[in-house]
């Protein structure tokens, strides 16, 4: 066996008998199938949510379709709540991606339902639905998901696996005897970290993927891309202990020195950038906007007060009531009053947004959970998408209830029986923004590595 | 003897740790970062107040300029609170990012609060943000560690801990000297914060009131910073080597401050569930349309009121009445639906206190556990002050409505069509006021954490003197 060999070999040794090592995979287990569980549960119920918001609409329509069949039958004329098309509710749901349960993410910050009726401002379709009643101290706590587990905890895993590799050695006066040997200093001190550091992250993914599979998860090309972003950041922290271990002399400075640069960059720098991003681009004051809304409406209904009146005495000689005309008017104008309004309040969020998921490049940890929330489809962007898919959903319902309004076309039996239309959330692409997030965790550890080759071209003898 | 002994050792332990660079970089760091944190706070505090008392002076404009309008129309277009938040929020803003701060009150409903701050985020939200609670409930436990984790087994590795004992001190004095000299630094580091919790509070407008809230919150961190300390000199103690030493201590940090805390909640919802919004609102409607047996219906409800307003008025035609019959309708669904809507909401409150009581058995294995709801409400950002505002604004929203039902009910409808009312003069009398849970009342909901905190402090100190006794075995 070679000299390189050996060493290989009496690290291999070492990491098979180290306990630590298995206490550590043993521990990152429970966490994992803890996680996974919790996600699982979380995901569910969110599912259930969703279900029952949509189904009530559903419901809603099948007991009008029953008071509609009934009435007909008597051979009498449905109310108008039943016949016009401007009456209908219709319900929009974002249904959760199939590896959800790996990550709460942003899930519980944006809506997942949506109630719309034709005339109803775009804007405010999402407001009765599901906020503001989930548990604070579990949302302020944060879901323990797999998510938090690989950010938060896979470091400290890391860390206490593999902060004393070398140092120890330097303690010990081994590693003089390591570097006489006919073998490069970076060859064998690279190769150790990553048998080492690699063993265990490896590990770390088949347990985490596991878990995933124990909840019910089956997407194949999710859980490999998962795999990837968990393997990557993992590299990132074995490359800084590595960095670590070659800078300082003893295991305690090294512990110290990781266990700070985990706080730093798990912790303090995500913060720091958070609390940049609210005072550089601060996110829009929702008193305001209330306010600015309802002056707005309260215009255009002032503006409309005579010809309220006068709708609700006339007759318009039509299918759809003199009434309803007059809505449809007074309609389009709040939308274009309120247009500017929604437009400037969603430019300053909009804005916001960008200068977070812009600064999110600096913190390595925050890369991780980003790209792990678009994976499981907890993310801003899939959100958004859902809110813009809402929206165009119900300018499609708006103008089918005009279209029937000009046809003088009330509702039939036969509409009831399947001709209206449902809403189908379109899954947006998030692999671009995955790569640059795989880049940029692969940047960091591009340049980790440097450093580490740069400190160990000083020679042998500044390694000891 | 033993106590001029433990004061020289004090003395001596005070100035190995003033003298620390490392420790004094440290602890300046923390401190700026404290002080920045609460500086902010303040600042974004008074911002925030101040463009709230625009708002809602603004909200007041919007619903006094409707004009003639039809007071059921009124009700629906509805007034909006905006949540006042206390002056020591700016140090612990507690579940306020969770909660929301925006609330319309409007007829048949009783809504939930809007626009929480968590809303709208990016993956950087998923992250905790800086605030002088955070620093003391995180990173203020590290520096105590990294203080004094070498304290007897830093001397050990140098044998001077033999000498110390082989000069006949005794071992108790030995840890009184050090834990005296550790709680010193506690100490300092608990004056700095209450003095830079004064400028904040000051800063962000805070009266006496304040002040006296801020003390009990800083004697909370006081108690449970010393906690900290002693266990890190049992550990110090305990442990042969300074390494091992500060492995098992940073493993309990890293357990109490970040595992328990984020297990507990969801341990805490796994036993007492939360309603979805969905589920909750189809309860309540459902209850609202069958009536609260289940076996009432909307409509039976309305046929037996209109006959019994009849029965009272003395006539055979809803037409013959002379108040309108549409405003008793009104008023009695609204006395019903709120009847409904409390019991829901105070279940999901009580749920979230039975949460509150379960998470807070954690503190058994965490003091933060009982720190951050004793921080929390006194600074009146914890669920119970949330919950405190929206009973009084559904108290008041109540009266509103009720105001215009009453209005509606003395304005019999004519052939005119819809009544019109200036409704701004109808409701000038009804006023909402701001309540917040007295300090008092804090102070008794809060006990058993003070308590917990106390218990944290003593069973360390215990645990101090026990290693303590351990010295000569391991020192030989």
């Amino acid at each position: 066996m070679t000299r390189f060999g050996s060493i290989i070999g009496l690290e291999w040794t070492r990491t098979r008998r180290d306990p630590v090592m298995f206490i550590m995979l043993a521990l990152f287990s429970l966490l994992c199938a803890y996680a996974a569980l919790a996600g699982a549960h979380w995901a569910g119920q969110r599912a259930e949510a969703v279900r029952q918001a949509v189904a009530e609409a559903d419901e809603t329509m099948v007991l009008r379709r029953q008071s509609f069949a009934d009435t007909v039958a008597k051979g009498e004329k449905p109310n108008f709540g039943l016949i016009y098309a401007t009456a209908l509710p219709f319900r929009a749901g974002l249904p959760n991606a199939p590896l959800a349960p790996m990550s709460a993410g942003q899930a519980e910050g944006y809506p997942a339902a949506a109630s719309i009726s034709p005339f109803m401002d775009p804007y405010a379709i999402f407001d009765p639905h599901m906020a503001g009643l989930e548990s604070p101290a579990v949302l302020s706590a944060g879901r323990f998901d797999l998510a938090f587990v690989i950010v938060v905890l896979l470091p400290l895993l890391l860390i206490a696996a593999t902060y004393d590799f070398w140092s120890r050695d330097v303690e010990s006066g081994s590693a003089r005897f390591q570097l006489a040997q006919p073998v490069g200093p970076a060859r064998l001190i690279l190769t150790r970290v990553a048998l080492r550091g690699g063993t265990l992250l490896i590990g770390i993914v088949v347990v985490a993927i596991s878990a995933l599979l124990l909840t019910g998860v089956r997407d194949g090309a999710g859980l490999a891309l998962f795999g990837l972003v968990v393997l990557a950041y993992g590299t990132f922290w074995i490359a800084l202990v590595a960095l670590i271990n070659l800078v300082v002399r003893t295991s305690t400075t090294s512990a110290v020195a990781a266990g700070t640069a985990w706080l730093a960059i798990v912790m303090l720098l995500p913060a720091a950038l958070s609390a940049y991003a609210g005072h550089t681009a601060p996110r829009p004051s929702s008193m305001t906007y209330t306010n600015d809304v309802r002056t707005a409406g309260l215009s255009v209904r002032a503006a409309n007060a005579e010809a309220t009146h006068a709708a609700s005495e006339a007759k318009s000689g039509r299918a759809y009531p003199a009434t309803l005309w007059h809505s449809r008017r007074e309609t389009a104008q709040r939308d274009a009053r309120l247009a500017p309004v929604h437009r400037a309040h969603a430019d300053a969020q909009a804005h916001h947004r960008r200068l977070a998921e812009a600064l999110r490049f600096v913190s390595p940890a925050v890369i991780a959970q980003d790209a792990l929330d678009r994976i499981a489809g907890t993310d801003a962007t899939r959100a958004l998408a859902f809110q813009t898919q809402a929206r165009g959903f119900a300018a499609r319902v708006r103008a089918l209830a005009l279209n029937w309004m000009d046809r003088d076309r009330l509702m039939t039996l036969a509409d009831y029986d399947g001709g209206l239309p449902r809403f189908a959330f379109v899954e947006p692409s998030y692999e671009r923004s995955l790569m640059w997030d795989l880049l940029a965790l692969l940047g960091f550890v591009c340049l980790l590595l440097t450093l580490t080759t740069l400190r160990l071209r000083r020679g042998a003898a500044a390694l000891v | 003897m033993a106590a001029s002994l433990a004061s020289v050792i004090a003395h001596q332990q005070w100035r190995l740790l003033v003298r620390d660079r490392r420790l004094a970089v440290l602890g300046i760091a923390l401190l700026l970062v404290l002080i920045t944190a609460g500086v902010t706070g303040a600042a974004r505090h008074g911002v925030r107040e101040s463009e709230r008392r625009t708002a809602q002076a603004e909200e007041a404009q919007v619903w006094g300029r409707q004009g003639p309008a039809n007071p059921h129309g009124a009700a629906h277009f509805g007034r909006y609170l905006f949540k006042p938040i206390s002056p020591l929020a700016a140090i612990d803003p507690g579940l306020l990012p969770q909660l929301g701060a925006v609330l319309k009150l409007e007829a048949h409903a009783n809504n939930p609060a809007r626009d929480r701050a968590i809303d709208g985020g990016t993956a950087l939200d998923r992250f905790a943000g800086l605030s002088p609670a955070t620093m003391l409930q995180l990173l203020a436990p590290l520096l105590i560690i990294l203080s004094g984790f070498t304290a007897f087994a830093g001397e050990r590795a140098r044998s001077l801990l033999r000498q110390e004992l082989a000069a006949g001190t005794p071992p108790s004095a030995l840890m009184a000297g050090r834990l005296v000299g550790l709680s010193g630094i506690v100490t300092l580091m608990i004056l700095f914060a209450g003095l830079a919790g004064v400028i904040v509070v000051l800063a962000a407008g805070g009266g006496a009131g304040e002040m006296t809230a801020l003390f009990w919150m800083m004697l909370g961190y006081w108690l449970y910073l010393l906690a900290f300390a002693t266990l890190t000199l049992a550990a110090s103690a305990t442990f042969a080597s300074a390494r091992t030493v500060l492995v098992v201590l940073l493993a309990f940090w890293t357990t109490a401050t970040l595992f328990v805390p984020r297990i507990a909640p969801s341990v805490a919802e796994a036993a007492v569930p939360t309603l979805s919004g969905p589920a909750f609102e189809a309860a309540v409607t459902a209850e609202v349309r069958e009536g609260p047996t289940g076996h009432d219906p909307q409509d039976a409800r309305l046929v037996r009121l209109r006959e019994a307003t009849m029965r009272r008025y003395g006539v055979a035609r809803i037409e013959d009445l002379p108040v309108d019959f549409n405003g008793i309708s009104l008023l009695h669904g609204e006395a019903l639906s709120t009847g409904i809507y409390r019991r829901r909401f105070a279940e999901l409150y009580d749920g979230y206190d039975g949460q509150a009581r379960i998470a807070r058995a954690f503190a058994l294995v965490s003091p933060m556990q009982a720190i951050a709801p004793w921080s929390a409400a006194l600074a009146h950002s914890d669920q119970h002050a949330h919950r405190r505002f929206l009973e009084g604004a559904d108290a008041y929203r109540y009266r509103l409505v009720q105001k215009l039902n009453r209005d509606i009910i003395r304005h019999r409808k004519n052939r005119e069509g819809v009544y019109l009312a200036d409704v701004a003069t109808i409701t000038r009398s009804t006023a909402y006021t701001a309540e917040r849970p007295g300090l008092r009342e804090a102070l008794a909901r809060h006990q058993l954490d003070l308590l917990a905190l106390i218990g944290w402090a003593v069973v360390s100190v215990a645990l101090a003197f026990a290693a303590a006794r351990r010295l000569r075995k391991g020192a030989a």
